[in-house]
């Protein structure tokens, strides 16, 4: 068994140096635009050969991929894995690791808009109670999309219905295409959305980091990895590029994580009255009298003009 | 016969036998009376034709009827020798052929034998004066005159006399001969002559006129009118009479020196230069004329050219000290004072014994700053002219100018005594009085000061500056009705009698008049501006207006200080400090009470000393609220002994209202709260005001550390909220759960309570009207209104509203 669980993690024919370190790259991208599993093993797969290669033996790369959050909460508890490429929303929500790079959408941006589809045309307010389903990547998904698609103008709880949680994204608007919910919240443009009509959009959805989970990998090595994913090794999955650090995307998504706008909006103080608050005038009055004039010793003395 | 009779007889016979060649008929019988008297009534008729015949120039009939005549005569005398008209008719025969000599030849010896026989007499005078023999005739003459019948004596008399320029002598046997014959007008014209040559002008002209009325066109008489008219100085008259001659007469040269003299005498130079110029055109190397020109030149400012008239005169006559006064006047006028000098030098040189050309060079020397030298020099000249007034003068003013005062007293004095109307010697005079007044002043000798000022009024009654200093001295002795007596008497009001003006006015208590008095003599520049200033400092302070007191007591400091003075400004600069803060100016009025604060002293009143401490504690503060410093001296005064009792309960409310109020202003809320519980007096509602700015500042803070809870009950506290408060503690109610809140939001206030209804209808669901709620507030300009579009329009995104 052992020997099996080590051998996921051997890359075939290849032999390792004994001092060559390896590392375990897990990949946990539910949002993505992977139909099934299989697709995003084979992402990271691939992954993990390009990071070999990058390196230049200096390391090792083998890569999972992960339909669940639970399967990968596991494995990440057992130290299992070294780096991850995860759902943003997923790194936001756990803040493990340092990451250090964030994958662009196409079109190069920061990541696909927050959108909720629906069958047809309708306005929001007739989706009120209604079953609404999205790929639960974390506990708080509902508040994500809620702030990020919606920007937080209808509560979290209490304004859908129930909250079909899908394992990614895929099955969540097979879910509404199958009638099995109202509306679906997924990031824009994702295959499965085909048919469907994007009802709202909102802010960006950070497709996926990656992360150095346990922070320690030397720095040259994280480099030479950041530099594999800008030169295409982490494309695919309606990743089409990577850039070096968080991405504001991922920060969007932290805040999103919080309660909804309408939830937490606080009243405002009306400003201060102008109370006139001014001390008094000073009125006093002198009672002293002024001295009489005197008139002291003058005199003018004359001239005598030509 | 008388003894006389015989020898009349002799004599005729004698005398008509010299002369029977001519006359008597052959064989001459005896004539009875009647004859004779027949015969004299021919004679004397045939002589009077003749005469008529001669007045028409009828000369060869007026002879045949004297040769009637004289033979009647003589009919009468060869049958009576003695018959004395006979004799005479036949002497007015003899006159009237101007057989003079026949007439002397037998008047002579008639008279000679009766001497007394003024008839006789009288036709020998006529003979001999036209005989030639004027001094003997004369004599005769002058015996008979006085017989109105003997006109044609006083006739020749008058034109003799006047021949000899004997006026008097003349003058009157002519106005008796005009008395007697006033039918003959031509003696008028002679008469006219006569009274201007004896100076009696008017008599003259009157003369003139009557005689003109008959001889309009003679010339003469019209010239010498004009010249009498100028004499009685009638230049107007004069001047018509010259220029109606000169109309006829253009080249009459003395007519139009006459006319220049007169256009001078009028001191109309511009005139009378063309004048000169025409005169001078036709007499050349006239030197008076050119000197005149010059002269009026000089006076008409034309220096260049008067110079050159001058030296022309000079040149025709030479040696003429005159010539050389007035080039020194002229360099003196261009500023040449040592080419004035030189020409005045010059000027005595050749006219010594000319007083006034003497006293212009000591009056240069002075003028030049040698006040010795010119002093010699007018010293020199009166002990040749000791009587010269002007001379005096000059000498005074030698001695103003060596400050020999008593000295130029006397001298201004003696001018006097000789031309009492003299006005430089009076003025010289009171202007040494004056100044002998002002010394004693200055020594402390009011009462010799007051002396020599009367002794100036008395010289000269409208030397203001005596008065001015008299006032003075009066002022200074405090006695203010004596010194308003005084300056009543000024002519001209100048700016330092206005000053007096001012100061009595003042002290009377007359303010209006003293203010309008102070304020000329500011504008006029009164050299009494201590005086002036003060008054004006007392007016100001008077009417209240401060920041005047202040500055002009100032001004009347730096000219003349004194303690009262400083007095006064101190308690006027505290009254202004006082002033600037009443209306808020804390620095103004901190400015002003620094320097009061270091006179101190000069507060009579405790209390105004005391009024000083709070003003400049509260003027700290009012300029810096938030000075510590500041607000802890007020508040150590507040406490003090200074303000102990109930006369300053009010000070001690208002000091301490202003350290509640910098405690706000520091954001001390509690102290400024505990502050304000010291004060009794509610202040008109700033006691309230404040503490509730207080409340609401701690709420505020509260809220704004998310302590809502504390925030609630803070604005819970004011019993009267404010309509901001009313929400606020609504909002500070909802923000800490409980929704009783929102019930505080309802009603009239300000725009938030929608933002905040808003916010509690998005949490309950009511979205739309949460939108529409968000909208209002918007378009309401308040503290959030970008905040609120913003979620306006993400809602509108959101739901997909219009």
């Amino acid at each position: 068994m052992l020997a099996l669980a080590c051998g996921v993690f051997v890359l075939p024919a290849s032999v390792m140096a004994q001092d060559t370190p390896n590392y375990a790259i897990g990949v946990y991208l539910p949002q993505s635009h992977h139909l099934d599993n299989a697709r995003r093993r084979a992402f990271a797969d691939r992954l993990a050969g390009a990071f070999t290669k990058a390196v230049a033996g200096a390391a090792t790369f083998s890569g999972k991929a992960f339909a669940r959050r639970q399967d990968l909460g596991s494995f990440l508890k057992a130290g299992k894995i070294d780096l991850l490429v995860a759902d943003g929303v997923y790194q936001a929500s756990s803040g493990r690791g340092k990451v250090l790079a964030h994958a662009l959408a196409n079109g190069g941006t920061g990541g696909p808009a927050a959108t909720l589809y629906a069958p047809s045309k309708v306005s929001l307010l007739n989706l009120k109670g209604k079953t609404i389903a999205m790929a639960q990547v974390v506990g708080g998904m509902t508040r994500f999309y809620v702030n990020m698609a919606l920007s937080g103008e209808v509560t979290a709880k209490g304004f859908f219905g129930d909250i079909r949680t899908a394992k990614d994204t895929h099955s969540a608007l097979g879910a509404v295409k199958s009638n099995a919910a109202a509306a679906a919240f997924a990031p824009a443009d994702h295959p499965a959305a085909t048919g469907l009509v994007p009802l709202v959009r909102g802010g960006a959805v950070p497709m996926a980091v990656l992360v150095d989970v346990k922070s320690v990998l030397p720095v040259e090595l994280r480099s030479a990895l950041v530099k594999a994913l800008q030169s295409g090794a982490g494309r695919g999955g309606g990743i089409s590029g990577w850039r070096a650090g968080r991405g504001k995307a991922l920060s969007g998504a932290l805040s999103a994580l919080g309660a909804a706008r309408v939830d937490r909006a606080l009243p405002i103080l009306a400003p201060a009255d102008v109370l006139k608050v001014r001390p008094p005038a000073i009125r006093m009055k002198a009672t002293g009298d002024i001295p009489k004039p005197t008139v002291g010793r003058a005199s003018i003395y004359p001239t005598l003009p030509e | 016969m008388s003894p006389a009779g015989w020898r009349v007889a002799v004599a005729l016979s004698l005398a008509l036998c010299v002369t029977t060649l001519d006359v008597a008929p052959a064989g001459a019988q005896a004539v009875g009376k009647r004859e004779k008297q027949r015969l004299m009534r021919e004679a004397e008729s045939a002589l009077s034709s003749a005469r008529t015949l001669l007045g028409d120039n009828k000369v060869k009939k007026a002879g045949s009827r004297l040769d009637e005549a004289s033979t009647a005569y003589r009919r009468i005398l060869k049958s009576d020798p003695s018959h004395r008209g006979a004799a005479l008719g036949i002497s007015q025969v003899y006159y009237l052929r101007r057989a003079y000599e026949k007439g002397v030849a037998l008047l002579q010896p008639l008279v000679d034998a009766k001497p007394d026989d003024l008839a006789f007499a009288h036709q020998l005078g006529l003979h001999l004066y036209r005989n030639g023999q004027r001094d003997a005739a004369v004599k005769l003459l002058e015996k008979v005159a006085d017989n109105p019948q003997r006109f044609d004596a006083m006739w020749l008399l008058s034109t003799h006399y006047y021949r000899t320029a004997e006026w008097l002598k003349g003058l009157v046997h002519l106005e008796r001969y005009i008395g007697v014959r006033a039918d003959d007008v031509r003696a008028l014209g002679l008469l006219g002559t006569y009274y201007l040559k004896l100076k009696k002008f008017k008599k003259a002209v009157a003369a003139f006129d009557r005689f003109l009325k008959t001889f309009k066109d003679n010339v003469s008489a019209r010239v010498n009118r004009a010249n009498a008219l100028f004499r009685m100085k009638n230049y107007r008259l004069a001047a018509i009479a010259y220029q109606k001659l000169l109309k006829e007469l253009p080249n009459r040269s003395r007519l139009i020196y006459n006319l220049a003299a007169i256009h001078i005498r009028q001191n109309n130079c511009a005139k009378a230069v063309p004048m000169l110029n025409r005169f001078l055109k036709l007499q050349k190397r006239h030197a008076a004329g050119v000197y005149f020109k010059a002269d009026c030149e000089f006076k008409l400012g034309r220096y260049e050219e008067a110079r050159e008239s001058y030296l022309a005169a000079g040149r025709l006559a030479k040696n003429n000290p005159w010539v050389h006064y007035g080039l020194s006047q002229i360099e003196h006028k261009l500023g040449n004072q040592d080419e004035a000098l030189r020409h005045a030098k010059k000027a005595a040189e050749i006219g010594a014994s000319e007083w006034e050309i003497a006293m212009w060079v000591g009056t240069l020397l002075r003028r030049a700053g040698q006040p010795g030298e010119a002093l010699a020099w007018h010293d020199r000249a009166l002990q040749k002219k000791p009587e010269v007034a002007p001379l005096h003068v000059e000498r005074g003013r030698d001695l103003w100018a060596l400050e020999r005062l008593v000295d130029a007293g006397g001298a201004f004095t003696r001018a006097i005594e000789l031309a009492t109307e003299l006005v430089p010697a009076r003025l010289g005079l009171a202007t040494v009085r004056t100044a002998q007044g002002v010394r004693a002043s200055e020594k402390g000798q009011p009462d010799l000061a007051r002396k020599r000022f009367d002794e100036a009024l008395k010289a000269s009654p409208t030397y203001d500056l005596a008065r001015v200093n008299l006032a003075l001295i009066e002022l200074h002795a405090g006695n203010t009705p004596a010194a308003s007596k005084v300056i009543k008497g000024v002519r001209q009001r100048s700016a330092d009698a206005s000053a007096i003006v001012g100061m009595v006015r003042l002290l009377e208590g007359n303010f209006g008049a003293a203010s309008s008095a102070v304020k000329n003599a500011i504008a006029g520049g009164t050299r009494l501006k201590g005086m002036a200033f003060t008054a004006a400092g007392h007016l100001a302070a008077l009417n209240g207006r401060w920041v005047e007191a202040v500055t002009r007591f100032d001004s009347a400091l730096k000219v003349q200080p004194s303690d009262g003075l400083r007095r006064a400004r101190t308690r006027a600069a505290l009254s202004l400090g006082l002033e600037r803060l009443s209306r808020g100016d804390g620095a103004g009025a901190a400015a002003v009470l620094k320097r009061v604060q270091s006179n101190r002293g000069m507060l009579s009143d405790a209390a105004d000393r005391t009024r000083l401490d709070v003003a400049i504690s509260s003027a700290r503060l009012i300029a810096k609220p938030t000075s510590d410093q500041a607000a802890a001296k007020l508040a150590k005064l507040v406490k003090s002994s200074k303000l102990k009792g109930s006369k300053w309960a009010k000070a001690r409310d208002v000091g301490n209202a202003y350290v509640a109020f910098s405690l706000l202003k520091r954001k001390k809320y509690d102290r400024c709260i505990k502050q304000l519980k010291r004060i009794v007096d509610p202040l008109g509602g700033v006691v309230r005001r404040m503490w509730m700015a207080a409340i609401d500042a701690k709420a505020r803070r509260a809220f704004g550390r998310n302590k809502y809870k504390r925030a609630a009950g803070l604005w819970r506290e004011v019993k009267e909220p404010t309509p901001a408060m009313t929400i606020n503690l609504g909002a500070a109610l909802y923000a800490s759960g409980d929704s009783s809140g929102k019930s505080y939001w309802a009603g009239k206030g300000p725009a938030e309570a929608l933002y905040n209804k808003a916010i509690a209808a998005d949490r309950e669901g009511r979205y739309r009207a949460a939108y529409d709620l968000f909208k209002r507030y918007a378009s309401s300009g308040g503290v959030k209104a970008k905040r609120a579009a913003e979620r306006v329009r993400t809602k509108k995104r959101v739901f997909g509203w219009k």
